[in-house]
């Protein structure tokens, strides 16, 4: 379900209280006397870059009380752009401190005290790689795991040295009392860090999962079958994934997320259709049935009230069908009797991903269906190109309020279906989409 | 959420984050 504006603004004003919190402490406390106004910015720049540093490591951790509602993808999203923001923070506090006075050339300068040079140093140089590590991750060759070690780690060295340094400047966090506030508050992400990617994985050894098909699929991908064991399964809603581990051991770095498409009534037996993609799902199509399994999740908002009796359009590019797939046999499952919509595009024929599946569903369900295919074959009497306004216009009805949209495919299919939508007159609140493009 | 807000929302937040640590220093200097 889509936050409302109210939750949204909600939500931003915790997380700016939040990142101005060191600041906010900083200032509270005896302040010393002002110095010039470049250097008072400087150290203002830095306390801030210290608050949302910490708020990073709270909104990459999967927290589910934190940003409730706001999907993943989103919340990914917003930390991509204040990750860049912080970096930004960090390199303009000891510029315009130098800047302002050229005596604070001494912190970076190992002759004057080697340790704090060299930790100040440290600092500049793994939040730049962590911003070009994140932004240039494929260009740079980076396996995903590799990336995610790197991230993890120097995220953890980069907030806690950021915070040892703040203690020990002795300026604005002069005082015991503004030190333990200060340290007090950064210690809440560090530990929901350390929760994360080290408790967080202890607590899914005691909830087992087997591989027990797998199966090619059209379109270059490969369904994937895990049981439960020995403990109820996994409640979800249609539309939801998990993140994946395959092996012996949950704190292995290969976790990757994908959408459960199996029946939500089935808890102990799910499903996923995974796309092969890169190195983790190529390796796939090989795994050995019998291979152990972890899920973390399930986690995200893509998704729908079968029960709701509301109509439904369902716009999706390639593997973007798993989670529709999972609502649509929802759907099957209840009876459903409010007329749906799917716009299904794809490259080839031969790719559709559960085209027989989606065949069958129609034949229950009151589905329309539409292939859209950008190189079809010969005798296609389908419609072709592009999902986009024209072919909106052509195949929907019109849009009217008891009316749900769902968009998830390729980010260039989703920037070209959600203004088109919006066009049309769709509100925002009964437009859901969910991007897959994390890292 | 659509992309179109989301893709915002976090260069909105700093910009409003930068403005009040200036705001704080110019405070400061009085």
């Amino acid at each position: 379900m889509n936050p409302g504006w109210g939750k949204t603004v909600a939500w931003m004003l915790v997380y700016i209280a939040l990142a101005l919190a060191p600041m906010l402490i900083a200032l509270s406390g005896e302040r010393p006397a002002p110095r010039s106004l470049l250097v008072e910015i400087g150290a203002m720049l830095g306390l801030l870059g210290l608050g949302v540093l910490g708020m990073q490591l709270v909104m990459s951790g999967r927290h589910r009380w934190f940003g409730a509602g706001f999907g993943q993808d989103n919340l990914l999203q917003f930390h991509r752009q204040t990750g860049q923001f912080a970096w930004l923070l960090v390199l303009a506090h000891p510029l315009t401190l130098i800047i302002g006075d050229r005596e604070f050339l001494a912190y970076l300068d190992p002759r004057e005290d080697l340790l704090r040079a060299l930790s100040l140093i440290f600092i500049l140089f793994a939040i730049s790689t962590l911003l070009l590590t994140s932004l240039w991750r494929l260009g740079l060759g980076l396996s995903y795991e590799v990336w995610r070690t790197l991230h993890a780690t120097l995220s953890l060295l980069v907030v806690a040295t950021g915070l040892g340094h703040a203690l020990l400047v002795d300026h604005y966090l002069a005082g015991m009392t503004s030190k333990l506030a200060v340290a007090a508050l950064i210690a809440v992400p560090l530990l929901l860090l350390l929760e994360s990617r080290l408790l967080r994985p202890w607590r899914l050894k005691q909830r087992p999962w087997r591989l027990v098909e797998r199966e090619s699929q059209p379109g270059d991908a490969v369904r994937l079958v895990l049981e439960a064991q020995g403990h109820s399964g996994m409640h979800f809603v249609a539309g939801q994934f998990a993140w994946l581990t395959l092996g012996p051991s949950p704190f292995s770095l290969q976790q990757h997320p994908f959408s459960m498409s199996s029946l939500v009534t089935r808890r102990d037996r799910v499903e996923f259709i995974v796309k092969q993609s890169g190195d983790f799902t190529r390796s796939l199509s090989t795994v050995e049935v019998g291979t152990q399994a972890w899920l973390e999740g399930p986690y995200g908002v893509f998704t729908m009230n079968p029960s709701a009796g509301r109509r439904t359009v369902f716009i999706v590019g390639g593997i973007g069908i798993t989670p529709v797939y999972s609502m649509l046999r929802s759907c099957a499952e209840l009876g459903c009797k409010q007329p749906m919509w799917l716009i299904y595009a794809n490259n080839e024929e031969d790719e559709i991903t559960l085209s027989e599946e989606i065949d069958a569903l129609a034949e229950r369900l009151p589905l329309t269906v539409t292939h859209v295919l950008t190189e079809p074959p010969d005798d296609w009497q389908g419609e072709t190109g592009y999902v986009d306004a024209d072919l909106i216009s052509r195949v929907l009805p019109e849009d009217s309020d008891d009316i749900d949209y769902f968009v998830c495919g390729p980010p260039p299919m989703m920037d070209s279906v959600e203004p088109a939508l919006r066009q049309r007159g769709v509100s925002i609140r009964r437009l859901h989409s969910e991007r897959f493009d994390l890292v | 959420m659509v992309h179109e807000i989301a893709r915002h929302l976090g260069t909105l937040v700093s910009i409003v984050l930068l403005g009040i640590a200036l705001a704080a220093a110019w405070w400061i200097v009085g």
